[in-house]
């Protein structure tokens, strides 16, 4: 029992962590968090839902498709609305994202709809360890899950690109000074960045089933796991992510799982209470 | 403030108060802009929060859905009259953003983002479950307001109420603005650093503006519950959609003025109405969404500023003339 909600805990965790990683690359490099995630997340997810319904295309080919739409929202997005007020106050970048947040889901109901529909997983069935029923596909999302994050820290790490990201979120100024192009940095991230949204978004619609408000409360527990980990470190989110996955499953089973959003905001306001910082984030001054 | 512009806020007033009688309004018309004053209320007091003490908060609709549901159990359950459970209904939602300050005194920016919209989420799935409060799907009732044995029961009588209550807030708002913790609360905003090193108590006057800015929205939720008769706790006006529609109306309207929260409030009230008879459902959220992004881009002062700025370049004009004339005579 307790080994069966540890692997799902981990799986819904992981997939998290996913969405807050994408958050936390943004606002690592730009200082903007993105309250557009979840619904750009969402539309990417339909992308792949229609292509799959009425374009008769398979799993895989949906999926890459949905992908390669995520990597063009990212990029429109930031050329287009981020960039022309790059320097404006927190403020003004908060309301543009949350702008884009009610664009995206305007768009979405007119484009697909309003109705509730069942997406599919990648696999079915399930399978036996240990005397713990654990459904594939859970087992399938946290290898994928992983799978990913060892690319992405592995990129982040050794990779061009990746040394320009964390360059960029260390010190824009100098970086540019250095001849990283910071601008095509911001670009990346906000690709990279929708791409992981939009992954999380086709491994989470399987259990939430798919519509126009699905990513709601994921985008609250995307920022629970980036606050609980902390939104100075490419480490927080993930382990705040899985913290949460297991925690929140472990919850649902013994108080209500109704609840859930509420708990994430019990815990948003506990972490920021104790450790605003996050359990592995560091502290950073501040400027007058 | 002027003596120019007391009297335009005089007329206005008459105007508001003599239009409606006059033009003797269609029920659903008249409704809406009953809505919109009580929106315009929550406008103002979430510009005394972001505006003014510079502390963003997402979580508007419920503080909304905290007066609506306390007014509605203190006037059907406990048979107090409609009155003082609008003013209990204010102080009980100003104790609960003072207990939402409390966390927030640590935070700013987009933590606080993040926090308030986890407030508003958490409110309303707890209204969701606690249905021996909420009347959950089935809803509750609240009854129409009375006084002195006289029933307020058209949307036109209603009005006054709301349109009185409009005024004294807007009005203690000049109050709270102009005096020392108007002063605080701004210059909280400019520099919170600052303030502390110039000896304001900081996180005293942050709880203050959250406390301020949940009792006008419960002063708000208390007459929404009232005007509509009916309610559950899925209503969209608890909703974090509305939440960003607050939002959406200071920042189309001006951030840190008054005026600024009644005008943004009527074009938010009246933009789904306009759009309501267009074949996109969702249009007005589309529209909303662009015109906030276009305002911040574009005009990052909102509308108040941008028709203060004609009227400057209009008076300019005049005095470019005057001047000429001044200069003749020293001549």
């Amino acid at each position: 029992m307790l080994l069966q909600q540890l692997i799902s805990g981990f799986a819904t965790g992981g997939l998290y962590a996913l969405a807050a990683l994408g958050l936390v690359l943004i606002y690592k490099t730009s200082d903007v968090v993105n309250f557009a995630q979840g619904e750009m997340a969402m539309f990417s997810t339909f992308i792949a839902y229609t292509t799959m319904t009425s374009y008769g295309m398979s799993y895989w080919e949906a999926f890459i498709l949905a992908l390669l739409f995520a990597s063009v929202l990212g990029f429109i997005v930031e050329r287009f609305f981020i960039r022309p007020i790059q320097n404006a106050p927190v403020l003004s970048l908060l309301i543009v994202t949350l702008g884009l947040m009610m664009i995206v889901n305007g768009i979405a109901g007119w484009a697909f709809g309003f109705e509730t529909h069942s997406f599919p997983a990648i696999v079915g069935g399930e399978l036996k360890i240990f005397g713990a029923v654990i459904s594939k596909s859970n087992l399938l999302t946290l290898v994928i899950t992983v799978f990913i994050m060892g690319i992405l820290f592995y990129m982040l790490k050794y990779a061009l690109a990746g040394i320009a990201i964390r360059a960029t979120s260390e010190n824009p100024t100098i970086a540019r000074l250095m001849g990283i192009a910071v601008n095509h940095v911001y670009s990346i991230t906000w690709v990279v960045s929708s791409i992981l949204g939009a992954i999380a978004g086709m491994f989470i619609a399987p259990t939430t089933f798919l519509d126009v408000n699905m990513m709601s409360s994921v985008l609250l527990k995307a920022f629970t796991a980036a606050v609980l980990g902390g939104f100075t470190t490419f480490v927080g989110p993930v382990v705040g992510g899985l913290i949460l996955g297991v925690l929140e499953n472990i919850a649902s089973g013994y108080i209500s799982a109704q609840l859930s959003s509420t708990f994430a905001f019990a815990l948003i306001v506990i972490m920021l209470w104790i450790k605003p910082t996050g359990l592995v984030g560091q502290k950073v001054g501040k400027k007058v | 403030m002027n003596a120019k512009k007391y009297i335009s806020w005089i007329v206005l007033i008459l105007i508001a108060t003599l239009i409606p009688p006059i033009l003797n309004l269609p029920g659903s018309l008249q409704y809406l802009l009953d809505l919109s004053l009580i929106y315009a209320i929550v406008a103002i007091g979430l510009n005394l929060l972001m505006g003014y003490a510079g502390q963003i908060s997402l979580g508007h609709g419920a503080f909304l859905a905290v007066g609506a549901y306390t007014s509605a159990y203190l006037t059907l359950t406990l048979h107090v009259p409609f009155f003082i459970a609008l003013i209990l209904s204010g102080l009980i939602t100003g104790i609960v953003g003072i207990l939402l300050g409390i966390p927030a005194l640590k935070l700013e920016g987009n933590y606080l983002a993040i926090a308030t919209l986890g407030f508003g989420v958490a409110v309303t799935q707890i209204f969701a479950i606690w249905t021996s409060f909420t009347g959950g799907f089935s809803g509750i009732k609240p009854l129409k307001p009375e006084l002195f044995g006289f029933k307020f029961n058209s949307y036109l009588s209603y009005y006054y109420i709301i349109l009185i209550l409009t005024i004294v807030l807007v009005i203690l708002t000049w109050n709270i603005i102009r005096t020392k913790v108007g002063r605080s609360l701004m210059a909280m905003r400019d520099s919170e650093i600052a303030a502390k090193a110039m000896g304001i108590n900081v996180s005293y006057y942050k709880t203050l503006a959250f406390g301020l800015s949940a009792f006008y929205t419960g002063i708000a939720g208390s007459l929404y519950a009232h005007l509509l008769g009916f309610m559950t706790p899925y209503d969209y006006a608890f909703s974090i959609g509305m939440s960003l529609n607050f939002l959406a109306m200071i920042v189309i309207g001006g951030i840190g003025t008054i005026s600024g929260s009644i005008i943004g409030a009527i074009i938010m009230t009246w933009i789904p109405q306009i759009t309501s008879n267009l074949p996109i459902k969702s249009l007005s959220q589309i529209i909303t969404g662009a015109i906030i992004i276009a305002v911040v881009i574009f005009y990052p002062n909102g509308i108040a500023y941008a028709g203060a700025r004609l009227k400057d370049k209009f008076e300019r004009l005049f005095a470019k003339h005057q001047e000429k004339i001044v200069v003749k005579i020293e001549k």
